[in-house]
């Protein structure tokens, strides 16, 4: 079966190893998306944080949702995307290895090239992270 | 005017707690501009800022950059916008 949706890394600016959306689950237009990563125990980061206790760095997290959020503009046309501003961040509970991190993300507002967008992460339908997220989109 | 100053007074708040302003309320007066060294010194991430506040607050929406770069010039002037179109 073919998936409906464009691999991130088609759409992203970004390469490996630092693409942190594994795939597009639902893109609704230019409004919202769902994306999929899944944490494995493999990640080079688990190494080193911490090596007796692998946890996902929150600001990898983070990562994954203006990812997920650059992907509904990037889907429309080509992009590149600058991190510009982080609100409101909050993390519920360590992510780990195993876990499969669902990233909700919607457009609140936009004034090209700034765009700010509402994202929420979780695993297991539990909300693991949310924040809003602030994309300069060229 | 009663209506007006109220809503002075929570754009104000709005300015102070959404953007983190470090000045006090009283420092914002009608005429203070929004941007540069005598004004706010706002930044254009501050503005979208303002724009999802002014939203949120009054359910007054600024669409586009055409109407933010009318609208907000000075206190008065956002005033004066809320005031119209909400």
């Amino acid at each position: 079966m073919t998936d409906p949706y464009p691999l991130p890394s088609t759409i992203l600016p970004h390469s490996y190893p630092f693409i942190l959306i594994d795939k597009i689950i639902e893109l609704a237009g230019d409004k919202q998306i769902v994306c999929l990563k899944n944490v494995t125990i493999n990640e080079e980061f688990f190494s080193g944080h911490f090596r007796e206790n692998p946890v996902m760095p929150g600001v990898l997290i983070i990562e994954a949702m203006a990812q997920a959020s650059g992907l509904i503009v990037g889907n429309e046309h080509a992009t590149m995307t600058y991190l510009s501003r982080v609100n409101d961040a909050k993390f519920k509970r360590p992510v780990i290895p195993g876990d499969q991190l669902i990233i909700k993300s919607s457009v609140i507002q936009k004034f090209p090239p700034l765009h700010i967008f509402e994202a929420v992460a979780y695993v297991n339908d539990e909300v693991v992270s949310e924040a809003e997220i602030t994309l300069t989109i060229m | 005017m009663p209506e007006m100053s109220d809503t002075l007074g929570r754009l104000k708040e709005i300015l102070i707690t959404r953007l983190k302003l470090k000045i006090g309320a009283d420092q914002i007066k009608e005429d203070t501009t929004l941007f540069g060294p005598d004004g706010l010194g706002l930044d254009s991430i501050d503005v979208l800022e303002l724009v999802v506040g002014i939203k949120k607050e009054f359910g007054v929406e600024i669409v586009d950059r055409q109407t933010a770069e009318k609208v907000f010039t000075s206190v008065a002037a956002i005033v004066k916008y809320i005031e119209d179109n909400r």
